[in-house]
């Protein structure tokens, strides 16, 4: 099957009357409506132009996804000027990267296998890898030549036997570099193991007979002396899994605490004294187990959320507040604040709408209802029973990084990925990252140009520098070259643009989260 | 009770596991409905195929929702090779039944979980349901064993 075809077939578009306006443009040629010619009046070239222009901005995500190959690089690329002195390391990133296969195809950007990139940065150069994650249902789906599970917003016609959450496991949301290796995560099953100079696949991770097969976040929350904190939720049976490993990655202590509402829990902070969880106010339909995961969540308006509050020392329920429902996927940092837990996370305006947004773009149509997510703090008092809620800065906030030095005690900055007043509604994701100063509530952002999905924005601190100091590492694709740049940002003063940057020959799919090794 | 021919390796009782078990202890035998004779019962033959050659194959057959994963009608194991074990269980009276089996691995005579009760060996049932996110229940696994018997295929290799 040619590859206009193959284009045409997975995306609808066979129907659409622009495809063929749009088609050449991926072939590389360019696009004869948008150049003059004499017969062509001016305003109706622009009009084109501006018709091309969004039609480019609503297919942007579709196309980053049409043709994603196994593998990328080695591959070298010059930074255009030196990399700062102290910044040396590699930059790993994983995100869902295979959404076809044979007949079957995924529609939801959190369905896709998982893809490790990882970024080395040295002297002058960068050096890119791209590899999948070779999970158990990669392999399955491999032989089988079609995907035989669903993913997690997308069902496929007759599928395989599922015995374990491990058999539908992505391993396609982050990365945990630990004790000199580095583990692929997903959320609801094991980490993988994955090799950090070659990227190939080792295995699942298991740390002990108790908790094989358990589920374990993809945002986990590292201590100065290495502790590693985390958990797993398990849709449907009421209990979250705690877990602790020392910085040899090596499990310390593992629970399994009961509470409501935490069949989908993606994030969590630590403090001083607690792991801290926020609910969302979602029913769960466990019995529809013909349908993909997040098909059987419906969100309940008349429902509160619930701060949970776990005792790290006993890794019991200490406390749970009850507070308006509120939906969020990613928290910055929590810390213990005398008589008050302070919890600083990304609340979404509307989960459904928010989902409905990525599916669109997957499809490449104009999102419907725009929805925004912002920087929220809680204040809990578990004393007193009570929560309140403020936000710190109306923009769209989303990918939040903190430095990681305080993760658990105060912190002043975060960094953020967010959108632009000139980003058209209709199109999904952000254009531009920022510095929010959470003490004074001012921002500083820069806006990559016209053309451009900005990624998660990773803080990088100097060693021994004071909290802020340092960089910014942020990725971007430009959807109409269909090209990956990663970017270098002076943390303190992100608006004064890169300090370098390295563009790939290729673009990559639009991934998740990443984590810095430094050299 | 008229137990089943075949090869029968001697059945290590199991150890019996808390509600979150698949395979219950087999340990408790329901006796069949007496008067049934030959005329009403049925030949019932499993092929298993095993996940590797490892352990044993457990195997239980379950004759009602109440007794499902609680008390076999019969049970039995075989050392798993690297062909299909076959498992045959004659004179059944015809009816509703459901099979439970899983490979003990390890020989230590039991269905090992992880700390929130997922099995850690391979297991599988009549029917063989998808989109286990726990332990079946019996209008997901049980079938009909006619007059004149039946051939049921249980596959523990992915």
């Amino acid at each position: 099957m040619d590859r206009r075809r193959y284009l045409m077939s997975i995306a609808g578009l066979a129907t659409m009357p622009w495809a063929d306006a749009l088609l050449p443009r991926l072939a590389g040629a360019a696009s004869p409506a948008c150049a003059g010619t004499d017969a062509t009046p001016a305003g109706a070239v622009a009009g084109q132009c501006a018709d091309r222009a969004d039609r480019l901005a609503s297919t942007a995500w579709q196309r980053n996804f049409a043709a994603v190959p196994d593998a990328y690089g080695p591959t070298r690329v010059a930074f255009d000027k030196p990399l700062p002195d102290g910044l040396a390391g590699v930059l790993y990133r994983n995100g869902p990267a295979r959404f076809h296969r044979g007949p079957t195809h995924y529609g939801h950007w959190f369905d896709g296998d998982g893809m490790i990139q990882s970024f080395s940065l040295a002297g002058r150069d960068l050096v890119h890898q791209g590899r999948m994650v070779r999970t158990a249902k990669f392999e399955r789906e491999e032989r089988a030549g079609r995907f035989l599970y669903p993913g997690f917003a997308t069902s496929v016609p007759s599928p395989a036997r599922i015995d374990a959450p491990d058999d539908l496991n992505s391993a396609n949301i982050s990365v945990l570099p630990i004790d000199g290796g580095l583990l692929a995560l997903w959320e609801g099953g094991s980490p993988y193991r994955i090799d950090p100079a070659s990227l190939a696949t080792l295995g699942r991770q298991t740390w002990s007979e108790e908790t094989d097969g358990m589920p374990f976040s993809a945002h986990p929350k590292r201590e100065l002396d290495g502790t590693v904190w985390s958990f797993g939720y398990m849709a449907g049976s009421g209990k979250l899994a705690l877990y602790r490993l020392d910085r040899h990655n090596r499990l310390t202590r593992a629970a399994v605490i009961e509470a409501r509402d935490v069949d989908m829990v993606h994030d969590f902070a630590i403090t001083r004294r607690y792991l801290v969880f926020v609910t969302m106010p979602f029913d769960y339909q466990r019995e529809r187990n013909d349908q993909a995961f997040y098909q059987r969540f419906r969100w309940n308006r008349e429902r509160a959320s619930q701060v949970l509050l776990v005792d790290k020392s006993t890794l019991t329920l200490a406390h749970r507040i009850e507070l308006p429902g509120l939906a969020v996927f990613h928290f910055a940092n929590a810390w213990d604040d005398g008589a008050q837990v302070r919890v600083q996370l990304m609340q979404l305006d509307d989960f459904g709408a928010a989902n409905d947004a990525i599916m669109s773009a997957m499809r490449g149509e104009p999102i419907a209802r725009p929805t925004h997510t912002r920087a929220v703090e809680l204040r809990v008092e578990p004393r007193g029973g009570r929560a309140t809620s403020a936000t710190l800065h109306p923009m769209a906030a989303e990918f939040p990084s903190i430095d990681p030095r305080r993760v658990g005690v105060a912190h002043r900055h975060v960094f953020a990925a967010t959108r632009s007043e000139g980003m058209p509604d209709a199109v999904f994701g952000f254009d531009a990252i920022a510095r929010l100063d959470t003490r004074r509530g001012t921002r500083e952002r820069y806006v990559f140009g016209a053309s451009i999905l900005a990624e998660e924005p990773l803080y990088v601190p100097r060693p021994g520098g004071t909290e802020g100091v340092g960089w910014v590492l942020a990725t971007a694709y430009d959807f109409a070259a269909e090209r990956t740049t990663l970017h270098v940002f002076d943390a303190q003063a992100v608006d004064a643009g890169p300090l370098c940057r390295a563009a790939l020959p290729y673009g990559l799919p639009l991934g998740l989260h990443g984590a810095f090794v430094p050299a | 009770m008229r137990t089943a021919a075949g090869s029968v390796a001697r059945t290590r009782p199991a150890t019996p596991r808390a509600a979150l078990a698949l395979i219950a202890a087999p340990l408790a035998v329901v006796p069949l409905a007496a008067g049934a004779g030959p005329a009403h019962a049925a030949d019932l033959i499993v092929e298993v195929v095993p996940a590797g050659s490892q352990g044993n194959l457990m195997l239980a057959v379950y004759g009602s929702a109440a007794d499902f994963r609680q008390r076999a009608v019969v049970q039995q194991s075989q050392a798993a090779t690297t062909a299909p074990a076959r498992f045959r269980f004659e004179q059944l009276p015809p009816g509703d039944y459901a099979i439970a089996v899983y490979q003990d691995v390890n020989s230590n005579g039991k269905l090992d979980t992880n700390m929130v009760g997922m099995p850690r060996e391979p297991f599988g049932f009549s029917r063989e349901p998808k989109g286990l996110m726990g332990p079946p229940n019996w209008d997901q696994v049980k079938f009909a064993l006619p007059p004149d018997g039946a051939t049921i295929d249980i596959r523990l290799e992915r």
